[in-house]
Parts: structure tokens; sequence; C-alpha cells
């Protein structure tokens, strides 16, 4: 049980007990609302009975009056008949009313038929009774009815009703009044009847009269029992019940007064019947009177009995409205408390936002430090504040922990930066030097010691600033009136120290929390500035002899003692180099080179100068080397010069021969040309000749044509001979038969028929023959038409291979005379091929005399580069200016004549061609050392 | 009986067993012969007037000399394939006796005509009972001529089976 409420949800559990409380009350509430609506129910039913008795009270009253007034009738007394026809017809409406009552009150009809047909069957046979059996039956059919009344008073619960004032009033209805006027009526009918009989020849008697007297005890006694319903009421409900008490007081008295009356005509009536004296008209009046009394009690009953209706009708909508009001009341108060539940509930969930066991977990998480617990957003109330808190708890933390890391890299970097520094805090006590502190003081702690002898780095920290100094009031007074970085020297024994001091504020507060102070060593750095200041002032000078004393140093003004007279000591080495090499280069000597270890700049300037030798070596070097190529082109072009004009005179001479030659060729050439006419013309005859075979073959094939035809109308005529074959067959065979029927004298007629059978077999035998022969024949000269034909398309083509022929020579022919035109041509060819050798003579003479002259520059050339020493091959240029000289001097007088030759003729070519042999051959001496040059191949493509 | 008289007998009986004369002609390669007597006349093909509703072998009518005679072929009759008429097909006319004592002429058909033989009736053999072949249909008998085979026609049978059915 408590694990399944444990399981249900907050507003869950309160919805089960705001529901199983509602149902609790909704059950009684059930419970009651069925109890009242039972007793409307009840009252409801009592109403019915109350109708149907009050619908009986007709019945009963005219069934009454139709007793009394058919025992009247039966007495002799025939006024009466319409009296009593009147009341069979009320008691027949009466009973209709009732009927349809009935139908109101389906649980409590019946009666309505039993009654109806009892009825029926009296008024039927009523005439033929007599007057007691008709009295007897009419009072027992009322009976009845009165019996029902009270049954149905039962039935219907009336007799039951819990109600005092409702119980009396319908005891007087359902019993006082109907009793007392069936008890009436009764008294009525007998009495009058009897009295009725007083004034008839029977007469009567006090003994008969006095029948009326148990009648009249028990009106009485009913009358004591309204008495009683009377005052019971009177206690009940007086002022409700007025018309009841009022009616039961009135009944009582007249009854009691008619039963007086009743009393005194007993007595009085037998004595006056006898005397004569009776009032005839007293039975009627006695009627009259009783029947007063009856509707006396008749008002009484119906207006008690339209009360006890009307009362229960009121009581009966009064309850059913009850029930009505009290279901609805149930239905508001469920409606109510359910939604007080369901409100209360939400208002819960709303203020927790979240089950009381996960706001447990999710809280215990939150202390256990779980941050990252699973918490949905949008929720309300509780649950939503607890996410709320969560997330501002891990902001706090993340902004907590970035901000150790940040103090962490801070510290971190403090530590291992290589400024020194020192911090106190507000009461100048050393909280905290950093290791490159700590290595200055140890490393300065003889020197410091020397000033302050108390002082020892190991021990520091946490001791007071005032340690540095003498007067530490000023001090303590200088550092907290800082604003800004305060920078000061600090002498101590022989060390120097740099200090930078500044104060460390709250961010927000701005009060000191502590000073910060920065130490740098400078004891190195004042002696080494002493030191580089003495060398550069030399080195400005030009001395670069100085050097420093790097021994003494360390760190960095050690590698700085180093590097400067590393520094001056390339200076000095370049500079002694460079001075020697000018030295030598003023001298004409290119030999000289720096050296050229060196680096950087230095190497530059060495290389440059290096280079700068060496090229202008290279460059004389090539100048002597380009003028001694010079002296020896010169002397080669003088050489070639001789060569050219000999050559020229060969090509004089092939050129002759060529132009002889070309004559005969334009001889043969004509001779061709002739051989190609005569073709031509023969070729044509040919041509004619085939044509004229061609016409003969086309002859041959229209006669061949005609054979076939004659062959084809041979065939027919022997076609015809074989039909005239068939029909002579035909005829003969007739004749056999004919022969044949004639019998004996056919006999000879059948041989001769049998003759001309034969002939006529014969006949068509020898037409098949020549038709077989005939179309053989004609196969042959079909197969001679075609050959011919061929033979006629073998014409055509010779015909046409022998144009072509013929063409071809023609082309011969033509060609033939072009090459007589181009053989012309060629001829003049040759006589501009001599011109332009001549005009190459000339050529080659200029060519001669600038050889010379380059020869002499040369020659000076070589003298100018003579000065110079390239540290390569020496100068051999100026070595044969004599042979090189001497050479154009032979030259001038050779090539001479040919250029006076130049503006001559063709048809001169060969005349000077001899001249030039001839000049050339004089001048043995320059062909001699130039031997070996005249095989070079050079000087073939000249 | 002597042998003279056996001799006379055989003279004698000569005349009487003297052959007939009968007409062959070929159909599908074989050659039947009828009765010379038979014929009446021989004639070359010629048009004929189809008649409706008539058997296949019929071929139709012809009017010769005012006397209208129907022309059967031979080959349908014997139910041989059919060949096409030419020039030189040939019409047999054959005259019998008809049932009401009156002459009455037919016309064959036949692929051609081929002789006039003589051989005894003597010579003419039953024709085979077992064969079943077409050509055998109306076979008289078989005749060897010249070593050739002739059937020998019954030609009314073939040609009253034509009369009975148009009667």
């Amino acid at each position: 049980m408590k694990s399944f409420l444990g399981r249900l949800k907050v507003w869950q559990q309160v919805l089960l007990v705001a529901g199983l409380a509602l149902s609790i009350g909704v059950l009684l509430a059930i419970a009651q609302i069925s109890q009242l609506k039972a007793d409307a129910e009840r009252q409801r039913k009592a109403v019915g009975g109350a109708e149907l008795i009050a619908a009986l009270q007709p019945v009963q009253l005219n069934m009454a009056v139709h007793r009394g007034n058919t025992a009247l009738v039966k007495a002799g007394n025939t006024q009466s008949i319409a009296a009593a026809n009147a009341a069979a017809d009320s008691l027949e409406t009466a009973l209709a009313d009732l009927g349809k009552k009935e139908q109101a009150y389906p649980k409590l009809a019946g009666f309505h038929e039993r009654i109806s047909s009892a009825w029926r069957d009296l008024s039927g046979r009523v005439n033929s009774l007599d007057s007691a059996t008709s009295f007897r039956e009419h009072t027992q059919l009322i009976t009845e009815i009165r019996v029902h009344m009270m049954e149905l008073a039962q039935e219907s619960g009336l007799s039951r009703l819990p109600e005092d004032d409702l119980f009396y009033l319908q005891a007087g209805v359902v019993r006082g009044f109907p009793a007392t006027a069936e008890n009436l009526g009764v008294l009525r009918g007998r009495f009058s009847g009897l009295a009725q009989r007083a004034f008839t020849e029977q007469g009567v008697t006090a003994e008969e009269l006095a029948v009326a007297t148990p009648l009249m005890s028990e009106i009485r006694e009913v009358n004591v029992q309204l008495k009683s319903f009377s005052e019971h009421a009177q206690d009940a409900a007086p002022s409700l019940l007025a018309p009841y008490i009022q009616g039961i007081t009135r009944v009582i008295e007249q009854t009691q007064s008619l039963i007086r009356q009743t009393g005194s005509i007993q007595q009085s009536l037998p004595m006056q019947s006898v005397q004569g004296t009776a009032d005839p008209q007293l039975p009627r009046q006695y009627f009259s009177d009783a029947s007063d009394v009856i509707k006396t009690v008749v008002a009484a009953w119906n207006d008690s009995a339209s009360l006890l209706t009307t009362e229960l009708e009121r009581r009966a909508s009064q309850a059913e409205q009850f029930v009505m009001a009290v279901i609805a009341g149930v239905v508001i108060i469920t409606l109510l408390v359910a939604w007080i539940g369901y409100s209360v509930a939400d208002l819960l969930r709303r203020n927790l936002g979240a089950e009381p066991d996960e706001l447990e977990t999710v809280a215990r998480a939150i202390q256990g430090g779980n941050l990252d617990v699973n918490i949905e957003s949008g929720s309300t109330g509780v649950y939503e504040t607890l996410r709320e808190m969560r997330d501002q708890l891990r902001d706090n933390n993340q902004r907590l922990e970035e901000q150790l890391r940040s103090n962490s890299r801070i510290r971190q970097a403090v530590d291992n930066t290589s400024t020194s520094l020192m911090i106190a805090d507000e009461n100048f006590n050393i909280i905290y030097v950093n290791p490159a502190n700590m290595r200055v003081l140890t490393n300065q702690q003889d020197a410091i010691r020397s000033r302050l002898p108390e002082f020892d780095p190991a021990t520091l920290l946490g001791k007071n600033i005032d340690v540095f100094h003498k007067q530490p009031s000023h001090q303590r007074k200088l550092l907290s009136g800082l604003s800004e970085a305060y920078s000061t020297d600090l002498a101590l024994g022989d060390a120097r120290f740099n200090l930078t001091a500044n104060i460390i504020r709250d961010e927000d507060s701005n009060d000191i929390l502590g000073y910060v102070v920065e130490w740098k060593d400078q004891t190195a750095e004042v002696n080494a500035r002493e030191d580089i200041d003495r060398l550069v002032r030399a080195a400005n000078a030009g001395d670069f002899s100085t050097r420093m004393d790097a021994a003494s140093k360390e760190g960095f003004y050690r590698t700085l003692a180093e590097n400067l007279n590393d520094l001056v000591e390339i200076v000095d080495t370049v500079t002694d180099e460079i001075r020697d090499a000018m030295q030598a280069l003023a001298s004409g000597d290119l030999s000289a080179r720096l050296a050229v270890t060196h680096k950087g700049k230095f190497g530059e300037i060495a290389d440059a100068v290096n280079d700068g030798l060496g090229k202008m070596a290279g460059v004389v070097n090539e100048v002597v080397e380009a003028a001694e190529s010079t002296r020896a082109s010169s002397h080669e072009i003088s050489t070639g010069n001789r060569q050219l004009s000999e050559r020229t005179e060969k090509q004089s001479s092939n050129l002759e021969e060529t132009a002889s030659a070309v004559e005969e060729l334009t001889s043969n050439v004509r001779n061709t040309a002739d051989n190609a006419r005569q073709a031509d013309q023969l070729s044509a005859q040919a041509r004619d000749s085939a044509m004229a075979g061609g016409e003969v073959v086309k002859d041959t094939v229209n006669a061949i044509e005609e054979i076939s035809q004659s062959s084809d109308q041979i065939a027919e005529i022997i076609g015809v001979i074989d039909d005239i074959a068939f029909q002579t067959n035909l005829l003969a065979l007739n004749a056999s038969v004919e022969a044949a029927r004639a019998g004996d004298q056919g006999r000879g007629f059948a041989v001769v028929a049998t003759e001309v059978r034969n002939l006529a077999q014969r006949s068509a035998n020898s037409a098949r023959e020549i038709k077989d022969l005939i179309e053989d024949s004609l196969k042959r000269v079909k197969t001679g038409a075609e050959l011919a034909s061929k033979s006629g398309t073998n014409l055509q083509a010779i015909i046409g291979d022998v144009k072509k022929v013929s063409d071809l020579i023609s082309d011969i022919a033509a060609a033939t005379e072009e090459q007589s035109g181009g053989i012309e041509e060629v001829n003049r060819a040759i006589a501009e091929l001599d011109e332009i050798t001549q005009q190459n003579a000339a050529l080659a003479e200029e060519i001669a005399s600038a050889s010379e002259s380059a020869v002499e520059n040369t020659e000076m050339m070589g003298d100018a580069l003579a000065f110079f020493n390239g540290g390569g091959r020496t100068m051999g240029v100026s070595a044969r200016p004599s042979a090189l000289s001497a050479a154009p001097a032979h030259r001038d007088s050779a090539p001479a004549p040919v250029i006076s030759d130049i503006g001559g003729k063709s048809a001169s070519s060969a005349v000077s061609k001899s001249a030039t042999r001839a000049s050339a051959k004089p001048s043995p001496r320059p062909a001699a050392p130039d031997a070996d040059l005249d095989d070079s191949d050079d000087w073939e493509e000249f | 009986m002597s042998e003279v008289e056996d001799e006379e007998n055989l003279e004698q009986a000569a005349p009487e067993e003297e052959a007939r004369e009968y007409l062959t002609f070929r159909l599908e390669g074989e050659e039947y012969a009828v009765p010379i007597e038979k014929v009446k006349e021989i004639r070359a093909w010629e048009a004929v007037t189809r008649v409706p509703h008539s058997e296949r072998w019929e071929c139709g009518l012809i009017n010769i000399r005012g006397a209208i005679v129907p022309i059967i072929d031979m080959r349908l009759r014997l139910s041989l394939p059919a060949k096409a008429y030419t020039k030189h097909t040939v019409v047999v006319l054959f005259s019998f006796m008809g049932p009401q004592g009156k002459e009455k002429t037919v016309g064959v058909v036949v692929d051609e005509l081929s002789d006039v033989v003589r051989f005894q009736d003597t010579h003419i053999q039953q024709p085979p009972q077992l064969s079943r072949r077409r050509s055998m249909r109306f076979a008289a008998g078989v005749v060897e001529h010249d070593s050739r085979m002739i059937v020998l026609l019954d030609i009314n049978a073939a040609i009253a089976q034509d009369e009975s059915r148009a009667a």
C-alpha cells in the first residue's frame, strides 16, 4: 500500500484522497436520496389511493341512492322511479370517472372492472327482484366498494402514513365517512320502506321497526370513532384539518338528531298506524331528512377527501422537489470538492515543480557537488528554483576555476621569468622572491655582505625590506607615497643594482596590498661600458690594434668583448689585404689577389676586388688573343683571294663546255619533235581503220538478226505442218473407226487409213525434227550475234585506245617544242653566269686591300697590350709583323686585270679567263706557304 | 480327232478368233484400249459449254452437227491429277444405246491417241484383283501387246456411271 502510494505523484495522491472522501459523501448522499425518493414515491402512491377513494365515493353514494329509490319503488312509491333512474345514470357516470382515474394509477387498478360488471348484472336484474333481495344485493355491492376503499388505503400506503394529521384525516375519509354514509343510507332505505308500509294494509309493527336499532348503534359506534379521529386531528394539526374537524362535528350532530328522530318514529308510528293518524308524508319526509344528513356526511366526506388529496399532492411534490434539490446539491458539492481537489493538486504540483523524491534526489546531488545532474528546464516552483540554483553554482565554480588557472599561470610566469622580482606585503615584509632574484642576490652576496654583514639570501623570505637600508623610515615613506613606478640605483659594496619599485593595490578598494620591486644587477654592465668606450674611440681614430680584456668578464659582456675584438681583427686584416692588392695593380701586376676566407661584407669586398682583378686580366688576355686571330685571319683572306681568282677562271671554261652541250641537246630535241609528228599521223590512220572494222561488225550483227527472224518464221510454218499432221492423224483414225464399223467392206479402206495415219505420223515426226534443227540453228545464230557484238565492243575499245595514243604523241610533240624554248633560256642563263663571275673577281680585289689595313691595326693593338702582365700567355702578336706586311704587296699586282674586265661582254669571258690565268702564274711565291690552307674545307664554301 | 481336223479346226477357228481392233490412248503415261466399233468419232479439243452443279469430271457440253454431246474428262473420271488442255488434246466420241433404245453419244477427253491395235480376245487377261490402282478402276482386262501393257477399259462402265447418275 505504501509503495503504491509512493509510486503515485503528489497531485495524484491529493486527488485520490479527495476522490475517496467525495465518493463516501456521494454514496451517503445516494443512500439518503434513495430514502427520500422512496418517501416521495410512497406519498405519490398515497395520492393515487386517495384519488381513487375519492372517485369511489360517488359510486357508493349513487349506489346507495339507487338502492333507496329502488326500495321505494318496490314498496309502491312510483314517484321514486325517476329518482332511481337518475341515480343509475349518475352511478354510470361515477363508474366511468373511476375507470379514467384507475388508468392513471395502473398499480391500483382492477376494481373498476369488477364493480362495473357487478353493477351491470344487478341493474339488469333489478326489476325482477323483490325488494329485500334488491336491497341486499345493492348493500352487498356497497359493502364491496367500502371494503375496496380500505384495501386501497392499505395498498396505497394511505393507512400507514407516518404523519399523524394525514393518518387521522385518511381514517375519516376511508373508514368513518363511508361507514356513516352507508349506515345512514341503509337506515334511510330500510326505515323509510318500513314507514311506507305503515300506510298500506299490511301495516307495520314496532318489532319490525326495531330493525333500525342495531343500525343506529352501529352509526353511533362509527360516530365515536369519528369523534376520536377528530380529537386526534385537533391535536395534530388543528388549523390544517379545521374543515375536517368541523365536518365531523356537523356529521355527529346531524346523525344524532336523525337517530333521535328515528327513535321517536319507532315508538310513535305503529300506534299512529293503527289509529290512522300517521302522517302519510312521513316516509317521504324521513327519507328526505336522512338524505339531508347523508348529504352533510357526503359534503364533509368530499371536503375531507379533497383536503387529503390536496395535502398529499402538496407533500408529494414537496418531497420530490426536495429530492431534486438534494441531488442538485450533491452534484454541486461533488463538483466543488473535485474542483478544490484539482486546485490543491495543481497548486502543489506547480509549487513543487516535480515529485518530492525527485526534488530530494536533485537536492542531494547538488549538495554532493554533482552540478551536472539532469534537471529539465521549463518547470516551475521548487524544481525550477533548484535548477536556477544549480546553474548559478555551476557558473560560480567555472569562474573560480578560471580565476585559479589564471592566477596559476601568472605565478608560473613570474617564477620562470628572467626578470628578478621581490614582493613585499603592506608591512614591507618580504613574502616572495622569484628564482631570478634569488640568483642575482646569491651572485652578489659577497659584495652585499661587505656593506650589510648580516645579509643572507637563503633567509631573506619573511624578513623586513628594511634589511637593505640604513634609513628604513625614509624608504618606507618613499614607497608608500608612490603613484607610479619608481626607479633607482643602489650600490652595495662593489655591487650595483637598479631597482624599480611599484605598489600593488586592491582593484576595488584601492587599498595597498603590497609592493613589488624589480632587481637588476648592473655590476658587470658598468665595467664593460668603460672597456667598449676605449676600444671604439681607438677604432674611430683608425687604430685597429686596440683590444678589450675579455678574460675578466662574464656572460653577455664577455661575449660582447670577444665579438668586438674579432670585429676589429677582421677589419684590420681586410684593410691590409686591400692595400697590398691595389699596390700590385698600380705596378701592372694583375695576378695579386685577396684572401677569400672572409665572411659577409668583407667576403663580398674581397670577392669584388678579386673579380675585378681577374676580369681585368681576362679582358687583357682576350684582347691579346683577338689581335692574334685577327692577324691570322687577314693573312688567310689574302690567300683566299688568290684562290678565288683561279676558280673564277675555271668556271669560265666550264661555262663554255656547257654551251656546246646545250646546242647538241637542241638538235636532238628537234629530231624528237619530228618523230612525234609522224607517230601522230600514223595513229590517226590506225583509228580510221578500226572505225571501219566497227561498221562491218555492226552490219554482221544486223544480218544475223535477220537470219534469226527467218528461222522463227520457218518454225511457225513447221508448227502449221505439225498441226496438219495431227489433223491428218485424226482423220486417219476416224477413217480407221469408220472402216472398222464397215466390217469386211471397210477392210481395204482400213488399210488405206492406216497408211495415211503412218504418213501423218511420219510428217509429224519430220516436222518435229525440222523444228529441233531450226531451234538448234537459232541458238547458234544467237551465239554468232553475241560474238559479233562482242568484237564490235572490242573494236570500239581499240578505237578509244588508238585515240589516246594519238593524243599522247601530240603531247610529246608539244613538249619537245617547249624543250627547245627551255634550252634557249639555259643559254641566256649561262651568259649571265659569266657576267657574275667577272663581278666576283672585282670583289676579291677589294677584300685584299681591306685585309691589309686590318693587319696594320692588329700590330698597333699588340704594342698597347705589351704593358700588362696578365699572368697568362705573353703577347705574341708582334712576333711576325714583316711576313704579314709582305703578302699583300704581291697580291696587289695579280687581281688588277680581272677588275678591268668587269664591264666586258659575256662573249669575251673566255678571253678574260685566260688573262686571269696568265696573271696568276707569275706569282708562285705566295701560293707556296698557303698550300696547306688550300685543303681547308672552309674555303671550298667561299 | 485327227490332226487334220485339228488343223482345220485351227483354220476354222482362226477367223472366229480373228483379232478385234482397238483404239488405244494414253492417260498419265498409261495406255488404255477401247474396242474401235464403240468409237463414233475422234475430234480435237474445242471449247465446251459448262453446266452448273455438274460432277467434277464433267467438262461440259458441245454441239456436234446439231446434237448436244456431254464431254467427260477420263483423267478426272479415274481420279487422276488434272492436266491442262492443249490443241493436241483429243476428244473421243463414243456411241451406245441408251435406256430408251435411243443412240447416245458421249465425248471422252484423253491425253493423246496412240494407235489402232489388233489382238485376239484370248490374249485378254483378267485385271489384277488386288490392285487398287486408280487406272484399274474401270479395267475390263489387261493385254500385253508389243511388250506394252494395255488396260482394256470398260467404257460402258465408265460412262454408264454417269448415265445412271443423270437418270
